[in-house]
């Protein structure tokens, strides 16, 4: 530190700073003095050191107790003496608390100086003592670091390191080590060697104990064995044991450094190993090896090269004389020659030579030396192998007399005579001829050896064979008692270069030859013999046709006496075709040298003959006209039976090659086809060749391979005639079936199958389409069964109704209400009948194939307007909710509407009926349009008991419901959702429905309808039946022959408020009219015994005319709806509409609605509410209750009574709710409706 | 009768077959009605009917199988039951007597019949109840035999 501190103040007020800074400078110590009095400047001054701050107590702008710990966070060490003129004693100690170093007051700086100097030197003492401990910090890291990195080496060190202590404890290893005794290392630490590697102990101890007491160290020591890590495998290290020793001298451990030398060892000992088997292949090759210093003529060998030479290992003297002492003397000048040219020439010198005779076994050396140079090119050394080669020179001597043997034994005589004549050898045959020794014949002449005639024939001979040089060849005979004849023959010997330099002379004894040429001579005698004794005939003819000769044993075949051929042409003899075939043949011997299987056809005086031509060219000499030999059999009766056979061939060839099924006949041993016919190979898709490669096995698949091996073996057994189907294998791969014949037979002499093979595919597929038709047949038999019973049930339980209800009516005094009641039931049952009438109608149309859409005005809206009126009620009335959504643009169509209600009733009808709870949304959109067209789609989707998969594949078929025991418990005829189908198809769309079951149903349609562009036809149509249409009046002519149906529509119409006429038929009609009474509109029925409605119609029409009085609407009633012809024939007959009987009560208003004119006005009813008899009716609710609970039938007395007192009071409505479903039997629900409702209008019922 | 009507149970799924019937027999028995075959087994333990008149064709549970269950309980096994069937033949006739049923209409009934079988089969039930009765207990004394 400088001698004057850096001090800053802080301070405001410039006078006190001023008289600070004089003060200090007074006692010399403001060295640097900065005066700061706000925090950003403090922030400034931070930046450069300072040895004290001097600071007031109020600064504005600065609260003193940030201002120190700010200071305090920048340097601790900062000493901060407080000088202030207003902190008490009290706050004083307070702030020493926080950190300043000590205060003085403004007014007595006396303490002032000694503060700050002690400060200072307490700041210099604390500032040396950290950097002191930071010296001391950095060393210990230092060293810290410095251990890490040995221990990191140590670790981390290739070989094993460990230190032991004089206990023989670890106190360090590294992994490496560790790794070897098989235990992590720092399970070594603390732990002896004895109890580290027990069983190496008793020999380690030992070392290191006389380690320890000498403090001597022991390097190199190699130990092997086998290691945890690798067990079984054995591993050699080496090991260096240092002791340790401490500053005084004394051991105090030892330092283990293990170096593993597996690998090195296991080098060392291969190529140990491979020195010792070079060794031994020199020994075993018998290799000698030697060397020669040309300078010092100093001569190595080795040991197998003394061997070789028969010297005792080692005896060797080493000089070159010595060596030359043991060559044979006889090979030494060769031998000196090419050694001696080894040191001129570049090339390896190659020695055969054999040993010194002295030696005990003789031998033959072959040596390859190589001589080696100096950089001036000085021979220095010449190096090279040498091998004994006795064996092949033995072998070679031994080829010499082998060939020699071979000449000896031939049976011929072999010579060679020099260009003197003189003889060189001869085998050893020829030496026994001439008596003498093959050695002693070398040198004489064949005077020497044959008589003097003899041998100057034999040297004349031999003479011209010099000359000529052609080889010389003749006969000669020796007579005598034992005669014999020779064939010789004498060639010229020629060397290498073509020289003649000899004769080599070959003589065979033909002896027996000639006796055997003798003997075939008296065959050929014999032979002629035969042949006139055969029955066939012969003939010599020649080239041209001349018959040479004729031999023939029965001459009753000839054409013409025997002597008359000789000298004629076949033309002259033979028919021409014949003589002609006889050329043919001739031309054809002519060329091949022999011509048979001609048969030629003669008639002779007994009849037809056919001969079998057999044809041979005779060898004739050169020059000799060509001649052959006919042999002419007989064979007239075989001719005949091939023929037959031939025909028989042939209808059976025609048979197999035409057969349209296909024929095979099989070896049955190999299995291998034999024959196959077109048919068959075409079957299997094989040319010919191709299926006659194959074997049985080869065509059929292989499931059918094990019932193929089977057949066989009965059929190998000859057993029977197999039929059955079986697959094939077509060559392509397919598989088609066959039925097949097989029945075995004997074709020369082997057993084989004849198969005829018929495809079956197409019989199968018809088999098939049979089952298949049985099947359906059986299916729509049961369908209808079913459908017959579902019926039967179906029309029986509405019947048992209307006859029960009808039969209740008949009672008499009924009370009104329930005679009512017994009616509706009547009525409502007898529409779900005729509901179900309609279906089946439906049904019968569809099945006929007669869908008649017709073309009408469809406003989606308005439809969905309709059915959420007509459908909410019944949804409602099971607690389902109902909800209708139209969501395609708002426009007109043109489609079947009708048939479309009748779409959307029976899908709603349907979700009613299968769902318990929930709701039941219908949704129609249009799914996409063009100018024209457009798709329309309508689905109802519910939360019913849905479908399964399998339920929804057969949904659609008629007479198949999903499950009987669904029509059982939801009713219906399984009708509708195939009405649905056949309806929607019909309109050039589908039906369909997505579901699972327990999850709901949704069921759609789509069809495809046109766009209405007629806005005319949109106002003026309207055909809607349920729409509301307003009251009517006028004055209506019925037409109707069936009295019942009069009474019904008289009745409907005067609910309607209209008057009628009625009339019982056409002509009564007619009256009526035509008497002029004047109708607003007339009701006619079509079908009447007397007129019908359209003939009566015409009549009305005419007679209008006539009168050109107003066309009067006619309405036609008819129940004639499946007759579709009947909309043209009604509009032709000139009637205005038609309704459908029978006739519901609104569709008949609205039918009249058009033509009627609406009523002046209609007031609506005002309904006047009674006061309800509370008591009462808590009375009969308790009465009630009960009933319910117990499902009493009384209970609809009761119910009556309760209804009865109800009417016309506010509980009306609710009570008729309840009504509702008391009569479908739903007690729970009538109970908790009566009894929310009593406690609404807070009834007093007892609690249940 | 001792003036306490007879109790007669109709077991059918069809709410309207059930009104005919009750129309039919109310006036002289003491009708229970139930809608399903599981539904009728229950009433008939806790009531003990005199008499069952059975629809054979029902979801669920259907004649047959209540018919069999009621005859496979040894106190229920007592109740004569009348089954009632849409379906008339022969086979069908045999079928219901088999599984246990004492008669067989067939709708559409004819409620004269229907009212005169019920009736005798009522008083049947009545006598054969007597007579169980005096074997067991002295008709006179009441005391057990």
């Amino acid at each position: 530190m400088a001698d004057t501190p850096r001090i800053l103040v802080i301070e405001d007020v410039q006078a006190d700073f001023q008289l600070l800074e004089r003060y200090l400078r007074k006692q010399g110590l403001a060295g640097a003095l900065h005066c700061i009095d706000r925090t950003e400047d403090l922030e400034r001054a931070l930046h450069e050191p300072w040895d004290l701050v001097l600071s007031d107590y109020q600064v504005a702008g600065m609260a003193f107790a940030d201002t120190v710990k700010r200071l305090n966070a920048h340097d601790p060490d900062l000493p901060v003496i407080l000088i202030s003129g207003s902190i008490g004693e009290a706050g004083a100690i307070e702030l020493l608390a926080l950190g300043i170093t000590d205060y003085i007051l403004k007014d007595d700086l006396t303490r002032l100086a000694h503060s700050i100097q002690r400060a200072l030197a307490d700041r210099t003492q604390r500032l040396a003592r950290h950097a002191a401990e930071a010296r001391l910090q950095a060393s210990e890291a230092l060293a810290q670091a410095r251990l890490r990195e040995i221990e990191r080496v140590y670790q981390h060190a290739p070989i094993g390191l460990c230190v032991l202590d004089r206990e023989l404890r670890y106190l360090h290893i590294n992994d490496r080590l560790a790794e070897i005794n098989g235990i992590p290392a720092a399970d070594h630490l603390g732990r002896t060697v004895r109890q580290v590697v027990p069983i190496m102990a008793d020999v380690v101890e030992l070392m290191l104990q006389q380690i320890l007491a000498t403090g001597e160290a022991r390097h190199d020591i190699e130990s092997v064995g086998e290691t945890p890590a690798q067990p079984g495998v054995q591993r050699t290290w080496l090991g260096q044991y240092l002791p340790i020793f401490d500053k005084t001298g004394q051991v105090t451990g030892i330092s283990i450094v293990v170096e593993e030398i597996t690998r090195r060892k296991a080098a060392e000992d291969a190529l140990r190993a491979s020195e010792a088997r070079l060794r031994l292949a020199q020994t075993i090759a018998e290799i000698g090896v030697w060397e020669w210093e040309v300078n010092s003529g100093r001569v190595i060998w080795s040991p197998e090269l003394e061997r070789l030479f028969n010297l005792p290992e080692g005896h060797f003297q080493g000089t070159f004389e010595a060596f030359v002492s043991h060559v044979h003397p006889d090979d030494w000048p060769e031998t000196q020659r090419q050694i001696e040219d080894s040191l001129h020439e570049e090339r390896p010198c190659e020695i055969i030579f054999r040993t010194h005779p002295d030696t005990r076994v003789q031998r033959w050396i072959s040596t390859r030396g190589q001589m080696l140079r100096d950089a001036e090119g000085h021979p220095v050394r010449l190096i090279g192998a040498s091998i004994d080669i006795t064996h092949s020179k033995l072998a070679e001597r031994q080829l010499l007399i082998n060939h020699q043997l071979l000449l000896d034994q031939l049976p011929l005589h072999v010579w060679q005579k020099d260009l003197n004549l003189n003889w060189v050898t001869c085998n050893a045959a020829l030496a026994r001829l001439l008596g003498c020794s093959p050695d002693a014949i070398a040198g004489k002449s064949d005077h020497d050896l044959y008589p003097a005639e003899l041998a100057e024939q034999f040297i004349a001979s031999d003479r011209k064979t010099l000359e000529t040089g052609e080889i010389q060849q003749f006969e000669i005979r020796f007579d005598g008692p034992s005669a014999t004849a020779y064939q010789v023959i004498k060639a010229p010997l020629r060397d290498d270069m073509g020289a003649v330099i000899g004769i080599l002379g070959i003589a065979e004894d033909i002896t027996e030859r000639k006796a055997m040429e003798r003997a075939n001579q008296e065959f050929q005698a014999d032979l002629s013999a035969t042949l006139q004794a055969l029955p066939d005939m012969l003939f010599e003819i020649d080239e041209n046709g001349h018959y040479i000769r004729l031999k023939t044993g029965k001459q009753d075949h000839l054409t013409a006496p025997l002597e008359d051929f000789v000298g004629h042409t076949v033309h002259e003899m033979l028919p021409a075709p014949v003589a002609e075939e006889v050329m043919a043949a001739i031309a054809q011997a002519t060329v091949y040298g022999y011509d048979y299987g001609r048969t030629m056809r003669l008639i002779l005086p007994d009849g037809v003959h056919f001969y079998d031509y057999s044809v041979a060219r005779k060898a004739t000499l050169p020059g000799e006209t060509p001649r052959f030999i006919f042999l002419a059999r007989d064979v007239t009766d075989r001719v005949y039976a091939i023929q037959q056979l031939r025909d028989s061939e042939a209808r059976f060839s025609a048979f197999f090659n035409h057969a349209r099924d296909g024929m095979i006949v099989v070896d049955v041993q190999s299995r291998r086809h034999v024959d196959a016919n077109p048919a068959l190979c075409s079957l299997f898709g094989y040319e010919r060749e191709e299926f006659l490669q194959l074997e049985v096995l080869n065509v059929h698949p292989a499931e059918a391979q094990a019932r193929v091996t089977s057949d066989f073996a009965s059929l190998a057994n000859n057993e029977k005639v197999i039929a059955e189907r079986i697959p094939c294998l077509r060559k392509d791969g397919s598989v088609f079936h066959a039925d097949i014949t097989a029945a075995p037979v004997m074709l020369n002499d082997r057993p084989h199958v004849v198969g005829v093979f018929r495809d079956s595919t197409e019989r199968m597929k018809h088999e098939r389409a049979l089952v298949q038709a049985r099947e359906a047949a059986e299916a729509a038999s049961i369908a209808k069964s079913r459908f017959l019973a579902n019926m039967s049930h179906e029309l029986r339980t509405p019947m048992n109704s209307i006859l029960g209800m009808a039969q209740l009516l008949q009672q008499a005094h009924l009370p009104d209400q329930e005679r009512i009641d017994y009616a509706r039931t009547v009525l409502l049952v007898g529409q779900a009948l005729l509901s179900l009438l309609n279906d089946l109608l439906d049904i019968a149309k569809i099945e006929a194939g007669k869908i008649s859409l017709e073309s009408l005005t469809l406003e989606p809206e308005r439809l969905f307007d309709e059915t959420r009126a007509l459908f909410t009620g019944s949804a409602h009335a099971r607690g389902l909710e109902f909800s209708v959504h139209w969501q395609g643009p708002s426009r007109q169509y043109r489609a079947d509407t009708n048939r479309l209600r009748q779409i959307l009733a029976n899908l709603i009808a349907n979700a009613i009926k299968f769902t318990e709870q929930g709701s039941i949304t219908v949704r129609g959109r249009e799914l996409e349009s063009d100018a024209n067209m457009a798709v329309l789609e309508i689905s109802v989707e519910d939360t019913g008991i849905g479908l399964s998969p399998e339920d929804q594949v057969n949904l659609f078929k008629p007479f198949s419901q999903a499950d009987d025991s669904i029509s059982r418990k939801y009713g219906g005829t399984g009708l509708g959702l195939s009405i649905v189908r056949a309806i929607a198809q019909a309109m050039g769309g589908d039906s369909g429905v997505d579901s699972q079951l327990g999850q709901g149903s949704n069921f759609w349609i789509r069809v495809r309808v046109g766009i209405e562009h007629d806005i005319q036809n949109q106002q003026s149509r309207s055909d809607h039946a349920t729409r509301q249409c307003p009251p009517l009046q006028g004055h209506i002519l019925v037409v109707e022959d069936d009295p019942d149906n009069r009474k019904v529509i008289a009745a409907m119409l005067d609910q309607l408020n209209l008057t009628c006429t009625l009339a019982s038929g056409g002509q009564e009609c007619l009256d009526i009219i035509l008497a002029g009474t004047p109708f607003d509109l007339i009701l006619m029925d079509l079908r009447m015994p007397d007129l019908d409605g359209f003939v009566t119609t015409r009549r009305i029409r005419a007679w209008e005319n006539d009168r050109s009085a107003a066309r009067t609407p006619i309405l036609c009633l008819t129940a004639d709806v499946m007759d579709s012809n009947n909309a043209d024939r009604i509009r032709d007959a000139g009637m205005d509409a038609l309704l459908n009987k029978p006739v519901l009560l609104n569709e008949l208003h609205c039918g009249l609605s058009k033509w009627l004119q609406a009523a002046a006005s209609a007031t609506p009813l005002k309904t006047v509410l009674r006061p309800l008899d509370v008591e009462r009716m808590s009375d009969l609710l308790n009465e009630l209750l009960p009933l319910l609970a117990m499902q009493k039938f009384s209970v609809f007395e009761c119910f009556r009574r309760v209804t009865e007192l109800a009417r016309d009071t506010a509980a009306a409505a609710e009570i008729a709710k309840a009504g509702e479903s008391l009569k479908q039997m739903q007690f729970d629900q009538v109970r908790d409706r009566l009894i929310a409702l009593a406690n609404e209008q807070g009834w007093e019922i007892a609690p249940p | 009768m001792n003036g306490q009507k007879q109790k007669v149970l109709a077991i059918d799924d069809q709410p309207d077959n059930l009104m005919l019937l009750g129309e039919s027999l109310d006036a002289f028995c003491d009708l229970t009605i139930a809608t399903t075959g599981e539904q009728g087994l229950a009433l008939a333990d806790t009531l003990h009917p005199d008499q069952i008149l059975l629809d054979v064709m029902m979801p669920g549970l259907d004649g047959d199988a209540v018919c069999r269950y009621l005859r496979a309980d040894p106190v229920l096994t007592q109740i004569p039951v009348i089954f009632l069937t849409a379906l008339n033949t022969p086979e069908e006739e045999t079928r219901g007597l088999d599984a246990g049923a004492v008669d067989f209409i067939t709708k559409p009934v004819n409620i004269a019949v229907l009212q005169a079988r019920v009736r005798t089969h009522l008083m049947l039930k009545q006598q054969a109840d007597l007579l169980r009765r005096l074997a067991f207990k002295d008709g006179l004394t009441g005391v057990s035999n």
